[in-house]
């Protein structure tokens, strides 16, 4: 088996006394979707926050293609090739479409994918490409969210990590969302996918991480999607 | 009483609208227009109030009066005084706002409180109170004789300064990748660092373009001030720092426009106000500002949004 793309290594993270997150380990190799489920308050987004450097870890590697993160600014994270896609988007609501997509280049690498990164952008989502003159903040929020996705892919990254892309989004949008997931899975990428959407998450990752009170609980499979019930005991165990 | 309040005030306002006064105070204007960038740019991208962009100015002074002091050509002046506050902003960037950023702003806000006063200090012990007379720019403070105006070549200088620089810097951040990125990082910092935006290269970029401002506006404020002593700049930079908070904090052009606007203000005043007058100069300023801040308390030129709470 070769080195995975993503590799987490027992990974401990806290912002003071106890560790919000300890002793998570997990991996993602390209083309594969690894999912992160669990409850609210779990560590599932300070676990991506912490993958990008806006946390420091306790303790623990992060590794992207076997190297390691540690002690890497959040700028010097995404320029190495692992892009986030927020909670609540954090889009620039101020600038346009394009300028939005623009500032995802800045973390392209200059020995990066070759291409038109901003054309494949609206080809995979040609709402963008409608409205690419219009300021970000008064598109709605499936466009912001298809937005925030492309902003992280026109940076060619290796790894993208996502946290709760269909939060607030009609149930439509959702289905776009997830099968613009499976798209770019398609295409190589190594994709962390944290959500809230339990089912429909280990239904479409490779493999799901069950995540409560800061612990790795549970793997789950696609197999297991219509086993709700042992996922709910998982969340209460 | 009465009757001489009126015939005082009916005096200030003939001359106010007089075009010599309107031109000189336009000039005053853009000279405060500049400075209000370069502490508007620097705390949008670092949420910093730079307290110390006064001594910035200072310096650069200090360095035109140093060159005319030996007698250096004027160009030479000038290259000095730009080198010595670029320098100086770079370092200040390096060595205080980058180690400080994730502090708060009270913190940042003090510690530039601090490098002023070292500024202002170290030029105190080198150039003692009386300080130095920069003669090499006399000339821009002649008059020319335009239909039949007479207006200080200074003040042409000071608009047509402005009016470039500011053009440029509209240029630059609208049409260049390092303008989108300090754009992005004044929006919300946290995120633009996220997409790659490197943190350092854009607050340097603020700094280093607040500095070159810092330096024009240093030449420009020779010409009209040649006594250049440690205190230099520093009633204008309170003006402007009012000015900006006027105007609005959050936003550059709003910040741009109030230091416009109290310069404009002030020019205005203190052509019309009698020379007896004058020292009340910066009492009706302030008068203005408190008024001004008690009605709009987020910005004249801002609309629906808070500015001052981040100041």
């Amino acid at each position: 088996m070769t080195a995975p793309v993503l590799g987490v290594e027992g990974v401990s993270i806290g912002y003071g006394g106890s560790p919000v997150v300890r002793n998570v380990s997990l991996e993602v190799q390209a083309g594969e979707i690894v999912g992160l489920i669990g409850p609210n308050g779990a560590g599932k987004s300070t676990t991506l926050h912490a993958l990008m450097g806006l946390v420091p870890l306790r303790d623990g590697e992060v590794k992207l293609d076997g190297r390691s993160l540690r002690g890497r600014s959040p700028e010097a994270i995404a320029r190495s090739g692992m892009a986030l896609v927020p909670e609540g988007r954090r889009l620039f609501g101020e600038l346009t479409v394009e300028e939005n997509l623009q500032l995802g280049l800045a973390a392209r690498r200059k020995n990066g994918v070759a291409g038109d990164p901003l054309g494949d952008a609206y080809a995979l989502f040609p709402i963008l490409d409608e409205f690419r003159a219009r300021p970000a903040g008064v598109l709605s929020g499936g466009q912001q969210q298809q937005l925030a996705i492309a902003r992280a892919l026109v940076a060619g990254p290796r790894v993208l990590l996502l946290d709760e892309p269909s939060l607030g989004l009609a149930p439509t949008v959702v289905d776009l969302v997830f099968s613009t997931l499976g798209t770019i899975r398609d295409r190589g990428l190594a994709i962390l996918l944290v959500e809230q959407r339990a089912q429909r998450t280990v239904a479409l990752a490779d493999r799901t991480h069950v995540l409560a009170n800061g612990e790795l609980r549970l793997t789950l499979t696609p197999a297991d999607a219509a086993d709700t019930d042992r996922m709910v005991a998982a969340y209460l165990s | 009483m009465s009757t001489f309040l009126a015939s005082g005030l009916t005096d200030v306002l003939s001359d106010a609208v007089d075009l010599q006064v309107q031109v000189d105070a336009i000039g005053l204007g853009a000279i405060f227009a500049l400075m209000a960038v370069g502490i508007g740019l620097v705390f949008g991208v670092l949420r910093l109030v730079n307290f110390a962009y006064g001594q910035l100015i200072m310096a650069g002074a200090f360095a035109l009066a140093f060159a005319s002091d030996r007698g250096w050509p004027v160009g030479v002046g000038i290259a000095l005084c730009f080198a010595v506050v670029i320098v100086l902003s770079l370092a200040m960037e390096r060595v205080v706002f980058r180690p400080l950023r994730s502090q708060s702003p009270a913190v940042m806000l003090i510690a530039t409180f601090a490098v002023a006063f070292l500024l202002q200090s170290i030029a105190l012990l080198w150039f003692g109170p009386l300080g130095k007379t920069v003669t090499s720019l006399a000339d821009l403070n002649r008059p020319v004789t335009i239909g039949d105006v007479d207006i200080r070549k200074i003040a042409i200088v000071a608009i047509v300064s402005a009016a470039v620089s500011l053009g440029l810097l509209v240029l630059l951040l609208n049409r260049t990748s390092l303008g989108l990125h300090m754009r992005a990082a004044a929006m919300d910092f946290q995120t633009a660092r996220l997409v790659g935006v490197r943190a350092n290269r854009v607050s340097a970029a603020a700094v280093l373009i607040a500095g070159v401002l810092a330096a024009i506006v240093a030449v420009l404020l020779t010409v009209q001030f040649p006594t250049v002593t440690p205190t230099f700049a520093l009633r204008e930079t309170i003006i402007v720092l009012a000015g900006v908070v006027v105007g609005g904090m959050t936003r550059l052009l709003s910040a741009t426009l109030g230091g416009f606007a109290i310069g404009y203000v002030s020019g205005l005043l203190g052509g019309a106000l009698p020379t007896a007058q004058s020292q009340y100069l910066p009492t009706f300023v302030f008068g203005l500002v408190i008024l001004v801040l008690l009605f709009r308390p987020g910005g004249l030129f801002l609309r629906g949004r808070a500015a001052v709470e981040r100041v």
